[in-house]
């Protein structure tokens, strides 16, 4: 102890430590309140890491809608200042950005990848700040831990139950042989519990899982192995390149996509995935809790028309940001002149029934005892000429 | 009578001391001062930043053991923080061992971890060991996603915040002061273990194992023993971190991150204590600056910077490391050490 204090010169430690101690007494604790006339909403998509070709579209789609209120005068007179960052996908940078908009004294926050919403939701509940992500997996809804965290529409969960549903509605009386391709990550697995579950739940096998990451360029050796298995579906969550490399793999080594259905959730169905996998993707169905920016009849889309005159289209990502707005600016709106704090929204959230967002999603509706904003999911199939997923059916609501 | 000219040391406990003379102690620990004093006057957000800099500080010392000190590159010291990680978790939630005991716990059985992933340098070094140790981030990687009931998965462990003996440190301000005192603990300590008969031995390996071990260094004790104290910081650095963040899960804990260490001390500076230290810093800061210069003051020239700007960051911060590594091979604490020369003889230039 001696040699390490460096004695007589080890002294010099204690000023530093007495420092230390007296400054431990003075605690300066944040709050998030909004000023008079600014109300501040933080994000951190992923505008540069393997997720960006959706993140970009998706933080475009929030910005939209704020943008879009503001021009209409805002929310009870308030504007809403919408403070964006690149998270690119980094846990370490989410949180960062996560931590310096708390700073800024936003009353809500956007979150991005499965493993970093999970952090940052756990720290928005200790400091009563809203969140809601573009991951919309049941976990983050989970009251106990995360009680500040929202899903606003319905989630991975009911994707899934719908397209399992759909598949067993095409095969009635037959027991299906499922396979699950996902990726080694957060998203991924947080998915392939769900497919598990419900698989599970509803009798049918589960005969094969198989490892497809977002950034692979080759999957023939995952497709050489489902092709063994005589699989009827494959469900895979799964991000547009990458599925259009599954699919471009299957057919490659001869699997009937006919015969074999392949399922892919919302990040894996977009204009992106038709362009990189061409016929390949022609059988694929995919599983949506939004409209598309095509179902123009839509009253909810018309009004993203009308934000966007210029705009010949836009991707199935900025329908999810806006809708991801949309909600929060309704807690807002239903604030009234009440302080706007993280805690108020909250509870303005949760007061929300069968609130109609004409068409963007399912009605939706919260509680005290559930944060899961949606139920309806829409199943689309790839339209190769107009290059974009159309809708096959309405808002199903799995049981 | 007149005085000497110049230091005299007139004990053996003075030779030995970390400071040479009055004045440096005198400024280090003045600096020490500013640092702790800081922590009263800053945001939340430079909070968080400084806690992340004093981790990455104990990771970085830690790994600057296996590879500046001993030569032996690792890409496994992700893993290890993650080890340190679960290892806290587990032990505070599941064993009710209170922090102030779990901390050196989580720290000592990632050493021993460690020490076990160190073995085949023995036999390898070069780039067949750092296969090993890659070899090593993944399979803890894998074992951490896959053994759900010990780690919880991809779901999430969730720690509960440090507490010594009844005061939580339950925010940043506090946890800064926490982080802060390991941190000086960590680099005394680590100087030192370079400067004992331990650190010579380590160097010599890097230098010249042949040679050392003809001269009678023990190659096996002394590169596991690398391991083990890098191992050890590592897992100091993930049990500190991991009742910071309240929730941890595996993809914190991967490849990038032990990349993201060895860029740390190669920038810093291979095989000196404060180049680990110089390069935690400048690595954890600098793409928090580029984010806020690009993002915050490109927006008056460019509205839609947001969209452009990310690949420009990403861009500028290879550049940056490249053009350093181009100009200072030999990192920061070479030109922190030029600069002290400089200052040293000044105005004389030699």
């Amino acid at each position: 102890m001696e040699r390490l204090l460096n004695r007589p010169s080890g002294i010099w430690l204690w000023p530093i430590f007495l420092s230390m101690a007296a400054a431990l007494v003075f605690t300066l604790p944040g709050s998030a309140v909004a000023s008079d006339k600014v109300i501040k909403i933080g994000s951190c998509p992923d505008l540069s890491g393997p997720t960006s070709e959706v993140g970009k579209p998706f933080s475009s789609g929030v910005r939209g809608y704020f943008d879009y209120i503001n021009s209409k005068g805002g929310i009870n007179g308030r504007k809403i200042e919408y403070l964006e960052t690149d998270g690119s996908y980094n846990i370490p940078q989410e949180t960062a950005a996560f931590k310096r908009f708390v700073m800024d004294g936003i009353v809500a926050f956007i979150g991005w990848s499965g493993g970093g919403h999970l952090q940052i939701a756990q720290m928005a509940s200790a400091k009563k700040i809203v969140v809601l992500g573009a991951s919309i997996s049941d976990v983050f809804a989970n009251i106990q831990t995360s009680p500040y965290s929202f899903i606003h529409c319905a989630s991975y969960d009911q994707v899934w139950r719908a397209m399992i549903d759909h598949a067993m509605n095409k095969n009635p009386g037959k027991k299906l042989k499922a396979v699950i391709i996902y990726p080694d990550n957060g998203y991924g697995h947080q998915n392939a519990d769900t497919c598990r579950k419900y698989l599970k739940e509803k009798g049918l096998e589960l005969v094969g899982e198989e490892i497809v990451g977002f950034k692979d360029i080759d999957a023939t050796a995952q497709m050489l192995k489902i092709q063994r298995l005589n699989a009827d579906i494959a469900l895979c969550p799964q991000v547009e390149p990458s599925i259009a490399v599954i699919m471009r793999d299957a057919k490659k080594v001869g699997i009937d996509t006919k015969k074999l259905q392949f399922y892919v959730n919302l990040q894996g169905m977009g204009p992106v995935g038709i362009k990189l996998g061409g016929k390949n993707v022609e059988d694929l169905i995919g599983g949506s809790p939004f409209s598309a920016w095509e179902e123009k009849d839509l009253p909810g889309i018309k009004m993203i028309h009308q934000a966007n005159p210029d705009k010949k289209a836009l991707l199935p990502w900025y329908v999810h940001g806006w809708a991801a707005a949309l909600v929060i600016s309704e807690g807002l709106r239903r604030l009234g002149d009440k302080e706007v704090t993280g805690e108020n929204l909250k509870k303005s959230l949760e007061s929300i029934k069968d609130f109609d967002t004409g068409g963007v999603t399912s009605p939706i509706s919260f509680s005290p005892e559930n944060h899961i904003g949606g139920r309806g999911v829409k199943l689309y199939r790839p339209n190769l000429q107009a290059g974009y997923f159309e809708a096959m059916t309405d808002f199903i609501y799995p049981k | 009578m007149g005085e000497f000219c110049g230091d005299t040391i007139e004990s053996y406990i003075r030779d030995e001391s970390v400071f040479k003379t009055k004045t440096i102690t005198i400024c280090v620990t003045i600096l020490g001062c500013c640092v702790a004093l800081m922590g009263l006057g800053v945001n939340q957000y430079m909070l968080h930043l400084l806690v992340s800099i004093g981790i990455a500080i104990i990771g970085a010392i830690g790994l600057s053991f296996i590879t500046g000190f001993t030569g032996m590159i690792s890409l496994g010291h992700g893993a290890f923080i993650g080890v340190g990680a679960y290892s806290m978790a587990i032990l505070t939630d599941r064993l009710g061992i209170p922090f102030i005991i779990a901390l050196p716990l989580s720290a000592l059985i990632t050493a021993g971890i460690g020490m076990f992933f160190g073995l085949p340098s023995m036999r390898i070094k070069g780039l067949y060991l750092l296969m090993a140790t890659i070899a090593a981030q993944v399979i803890i990687t894998f074992l951490m996603i896959h053994c759900q009931s010990l780690t919880m998965g991809l779901n999430g462990y969730p720690v509960k915040p440090a507490s010594i003996f009844g005061f939580e440190f339950d925010t940043e301000r506090k946890y800064f002061y926490l982080i802060y005192a390991v941190t000086l603990i960590c680099i005394l300590a680590a100087k030192n273990v370079a400067r004992s008969r331990h650190g010579r031995a380590f160097v010599a390996i890097r230098d010249q194992d042949i040679a050392a071990d003809v001269i009678g260094v023990n190659l096996f004790k002394y590169k596991t023993l690398a391991f083990a104290i890098g191992s050890f910081y590592a897992g100091l650095a993930g049990a500190l971190w991991a009742p910071y963040l309240s929730l941890i899960t595996p993809e914190a804990f991967s490849l990038d991150l032990s990349i993201g260490y060895l860029a740390m001390i190669v920038v810093g500076g291979l095989g000196s204590i404060m180049g680990a230290i110089y390069g935690a810093i400048f690595m954890t800061l600098l793409p928090e600056f580029l984010k806020i210069l690009m993002e915050e003051h490109l927006r008056g020239f460019i509205p839609d910077a947001i969209r452009s700007v990310p690949h420009i960051k990403n861009i500028l911060f290879g550049l940056i490391i490249i053009t350093f590594l181009i100009f200072e091979p030999h990192g920061l604490a070479e030109i922190h050490r030029r600069i002290k020369k400089y200052f040293k003889l000044w105005p004389f230039p030699y």
